[in-house]
């Protein structure tokens, strides 16, 4: 066997960048998990990846338009401040209701707990993919993305009207 | 990279963006579909919610910043869309997470689309044992074969973070297994 033929030219043949950095750790890796089967054991139905894209196609051409998230940050930011001042709004009720208590009161008392629960929970849905999808694009004009009084406003003028509401409650007692 | 830079091109063009994303749904949807069935081991529910994926992605494509690759963008989606999907089942059913996952388990044994044998369906119920973070690590790393990079790109964790979650995750799925 000729010398040259033992020396493998190094010309033409490359390797993954960082290939040589990282084998002893891919080794040992491997070593570390000889026990573990190779295969998970999980199978698709007969043609399904030759079906999706036609699926998903179908469902796109079906799923409502949607404009760039950024300009609903806004009603985003808006329902949170809605959301609060019910908590708020149904909390104070509950506790100024406290010391003279009914079944109404007690209901009422439950119901504040059930939303504050409601919305605490809930809270991780309202991400802008759910915002954006409640939307409603055929209705909504220019005008009802641009000039929109700021969600502090909104807030305040939230809190005037329950505020109304909740004297003409007191005024009725 | 020169292949995503022009899909998604033609991604943003009005007049291209259906062909581009069929284009885009036949390159990803295996790598995603089994990255998702991993997660939720049900073949219904894993498309189900690849479907919801495919969708968000088209929705949204015109806000893709290009900071991180593409594919490490769908992934997060699909990540995301398995754990809402996930959570909102064990809200349904009122048991926790990981309750949930030894029920999807236990399914398993009379899933049509579940061809494995003891070995497989052991190395599941260890799985669900884990927390989730480091049942995601193991799974990615292992039958993803993601590099720890790309896991760190779609988890937002440290690349050294990552290797400490996969050796734990690989030391107590070896315990489990070896117990009997």
């Amino acid at each position: 066997m000729s010398s040259k033929k033992n020396n493998i030219p190094k010309e033409g043949f490359k390797v993954p960048e960082g290939y040589f950095e990282g084998f002893y750790d891919r080794l040992q890796e491997k070593k570390d998990t000889h026990f573990l089967p190779e295969e998970d054991g999980f199978s698709v139905p007969d043609g399904y990846f030759d079906r999706l894209a036609d699926e998903v196609m179908d469902k796109v051409k079906e799923s409502p338009k949607v404009v760039a998230l950024h300009s609903y940050r806004k009603y985003y930011y808006a329902i949170s401040g809605v959301a609060a001042a019910l908590v708020l709004f149904f909390g104070i009720r509950a506790f100024l209701n406290a010391g003279d208590f009914n079944l109404n009161q007690e209901m009422e008392a439950l119901a504040s707990e059930d939303i504050t629960n409601y919305l605490s929970d809930q809270s991780y849905q309202l991400d802008s993919y759910a915002i954006a999808e409640v939307m409603d694009m055929e209705t909504m004009t220019v005008d009802d993305m641009l000039d929109q009084p700021t969600e502090e406003d909104r807030l305040f003028e939230y809190l005037d009207e329950q505020i109304d509401l909740y004297n003409q409650d007191i005024l009725a007692y | 990279m020169l292949a995503e830079t022009s899909l998604l091109a033609d991604l943003t063009d009005k007049h291209k963006k259906e062909q581009a994303f069929r284009q885009l749904v036949q390159t990803y949807q295996e790598r995603l579909y089994w990255h998702i069935r991993r997660m939720v081991l049900n073949h219904d529910d894993a498309d189900d919610v690849l479907q919801n994926t495919f969708i968000k992605v088209y929705q949204n494509i015109d806000g893709f910043k290009g900071d991180s690759k593409l594919y490490s963008w769908m992934y997060r989606i699909a990540t995301n869309e398995a754990l809402t999907f996930l959570k909102k089942r064990s809200k349904n059913a009122g048991i926790t997470s990981e309750e949930l996952q030894q029920q999807l388990v236990n399914q398993l044994e009379a899933d049509v689309y579940f061809e494995g044998e003891e070995i497989q369906l052991k190395l599941q119920r260890a799985l669900a044992t884990l927390p989730e973070k480091q049942r995601q690590v193991f799974n990615m790393k292992y039958f993803d074969e993601m590099k720890y990079q790309e896991m760190s790109e779609v988890l937002d964790t440290s690349v050294g973070a990552l290797k400490a979650s996969y050796h734990h995750a690989v030391k107590k799925i070896e315990a489990y297994l070896t117990q009997d």
